[in-house]
């Protein structure tokens, strides 16, 4: 246990966390079942989602960066 | 109905899809006749090809019929819901983060070891060719309904194009017949080499009509006005009913974690040069998901176009919700702009009909044919596998009539339920071979009886309209899917606890 714990390097961490976040965040439905604020009269359920869209490319990306790096 | 340039460009653009689904045959040309070469286009497709191959499965007909669809009617029985089908964006958000995990490392273990399915991988870590059998078959089954929606897309095109010309059952019949032996040539010549440079056409396509319709809408008062009177009219309401939630989640949940299981998924990743350039052009994909978010809001935007509204009124309202996105097309743009953009969502269904219907044949040729007739030449092989390609299209046909087409989507849905089962051998047999393999074969099937017969028994045995089941519990309405693979999930987990598998089947899976 303690020596797969030493194989897993910091970055596969930090890359998972950066996975996980829009996980938490969409799961979170009450938080973002609501009309407003709205955006061109888009209601606030329907553009927070395709902003997330964007934040998952971000962090994705990063992610997968990091976990592409050759030790 | 089209105006007449419209119907020159669709069908000029038509032939020059023809010639390249054609061409793609010879294009870096590899020999033919080998399956490796076939259908995975020699493993040597770059980052941007991969990108616009697996981004293909995100434009489909799931998208640009079956999501607005599914938002313009909201759930069977209950006006209004639309908001539900907009699951489909909190899905493809998730599911490349899943995707940037677990597909390098099953692409590395299938480089390492000459595996070109997820049955093949299944075979040689769990050492068991009934659960790498039965990995396949369902796999093809999966395929099925999901290529049924590519045919529910076509016809939704042809019947947009030839509205108001004589009996229209007929009419779109016959034009779908003829797409679908175009389709059949074209899978059984050129492979998934004339797939993806079409699959580039198609994308391109499509984004050229979302653009313009988008222009002209935002031009002409914008989503504002369509939320307002789809929202002051219940037709679609602004958020999601409080009773939904779990449904919700488990819907995006689930569906994220099927995409990357389904055969023609597999094979994309698989015919990408390498691991680092299937995750990071698999990272960048979200921002793709930014049209589909957009077409499912073509939904609601279709309250506020009188036209396209009333030209869907004119069809009964099992099958009036496919006609969303073409109708918005032909009410806003140019005839011939219109021609453009509705032939990529004609071909949108073509292409990635055919690239299901490959990677079906592979898993029958491969894993199970072989299995029987080892001695098979790579000849034989390809043959047959050509051939199973033409005959599974048709079987899918059979599937467009277990739907109303307006719900459509059930079909993807329940094309889900099935391949999600396969969750434990495939994704979590590449982090660990510390599962009994008798406990998978189990899981597996009680999963498929449970998905299919919740599924059944919630549509009371008839036409689909639901793919989610309230069962007696404080989580109240989920998708099937879910409910399946937990089931699925505790028989793995608590035999493989109790009854350890006798040596780590094969060698564990090392991260390279």
């Amino acid at each position: 246990m303690v020596e797969w714990m030493s194989r897993v390097k910091s970055r596969d961490v930090v890359a998972a966390v950066l996975i996980l976040i829009p996980f938490f965040f969409l799961f979170d439905i009450p938080s973002y079942n609501t009309v407003n604020p709205e955006w061109g009269g888009v209601p606030f359920f329907w553009w927070y989602q395709l902003v997330w869209l964007v934040i998952c490319g971000v962090l994705f990306f990063t992610a997968a960066n990091l976990l592409g790096r050759k030790s | 109905m089209l105006a007449i340039d419209g119907m020159i460009i669709f069908m000029a653009l038509f032939v020059v899809f023809v010639f390249l689904g054609f061409w793609g045959g010879r294009w870096r040309r590899g020999d033919m006749s080998n399956l490796g070469e076939w259908a995975l286009a020699g493993r040597r497709l770059g980052t941007v090809l991969i990108w616009f191959l697996v981004g293909a499965d995100l434009y489909t007909a799931y998208t640009f019929i079956s999501v607005p669809s599914g938002v313009y009617a909201g759930i069977f029985g209950a006006p209004g819901t639309g908001a539900f089908y907009f699951f489909a964006v909190p899905y493809v958000a998730l599911t490349f983060g899943i995707a940037i995990v677990v597909m390098p490392k099953l692409w590395k273990v299938a480089h390492e070891k000459g595996y070109v399915t997820a049955a093949d991988f299944v075979k040689g870590t769990f050492n068991s060719r009934t659960l790498a059998m039965l990995v396949a078959i369902v796999g093809i089954i999966a395929e099925l309904p999901y290529i049924a929606l590519q045919i529910v897309g076509m016809q939704a095109v042809i019947i947009a194009m030839i509205h108001g010309v004589g009996d229209v059952t007929t009419i779109s019949e016959v034009a779908l017949i003829i797409a679908f032996v175009v389709l059949a040539a074209f899978t059984y010549t050129s492979g998934l080499r004339g797939a993806t440079l079409t699959a580039v056409m198609k994308d391109i396509l499509i984004f050229l009509g979302i653009i313009g319709v988008l222009a002209v809408v935002v031009s002409s008062g914008g989503f504002g006005s369509a939320f307002s009177s789809a929202a002051s009219s219940k037709a679609v309401l602004p958020t999601l009913p409080v009773t939904l939630t779990n449904a919700y989640w488990s819907t995006f949940l689930v569906s994220a974690l099927a995409l990357y299981l389904y055969p023609h998924a597999v094979n994309g990743v698989l015919s990408a040069q390498d691991s680092e350039k299937v995750r990071k052009s698999t990272s960048l994909l979200p921002f793709y998901g930014l049209g589909l978010g957009a077409l499912a809001m073509f939904g609601v935007l279709i309250y506020g176009n009188s036209g396209a509204l009333s030209f869907l009124h004119q069809y009964p309202a099992a099958s009036q919700g496919i006609l969303v996105v073409p109708a918005l097309i032909l009410s806003t743009l140019p005839s011939w702009f219109a021609g453009v953009a509705l032939l990529g969502i004609f071909i949108g269904g073509l292409v990635p009909a055919a690239i299901m219907a490959i990677s079906q044949a592979n898993l029958l040729t491969r894993n199970i044919v072989k299995e029987f007739r080892p001695n098979m030449t790579p000849q034989g092989e390809t043959r047959l596998s050509k051939w199973a390609s033409v005959v599974f299209k048709f079987v899918a046909l059979g599937f467009v009539f277990l739907v109303a087409t307006t719900y459509a989507i059930q079909l993807q849905l329940f094309g889900g339920i099935m391949i999600v089962q396969t969750l434990p051998a495939v994704f979590i047999g590449l982090f660990t071979a510390r599962m009994n393999k008798h406990s998978l074969i189990t899981g597996l099937l009680v999963g498929e009886v449970v998905g299919v017969y919740l599924m059944e028994l919630k549509n009371k045995f008839s036409i689909w309209h639901y793919s989610t089941y309230a069962l007696p519990s404080p989580l109240g309405i989920l998708y099937i899917g879910l409910i399946a693979l937990a089931i699925n999930l505790a028989i793995v987990i608590v035999w493989s606890l109790v009854l350890p598998p006798k040596r780590a089947a094969a060698a564990p899976v090392t991260p390279a």
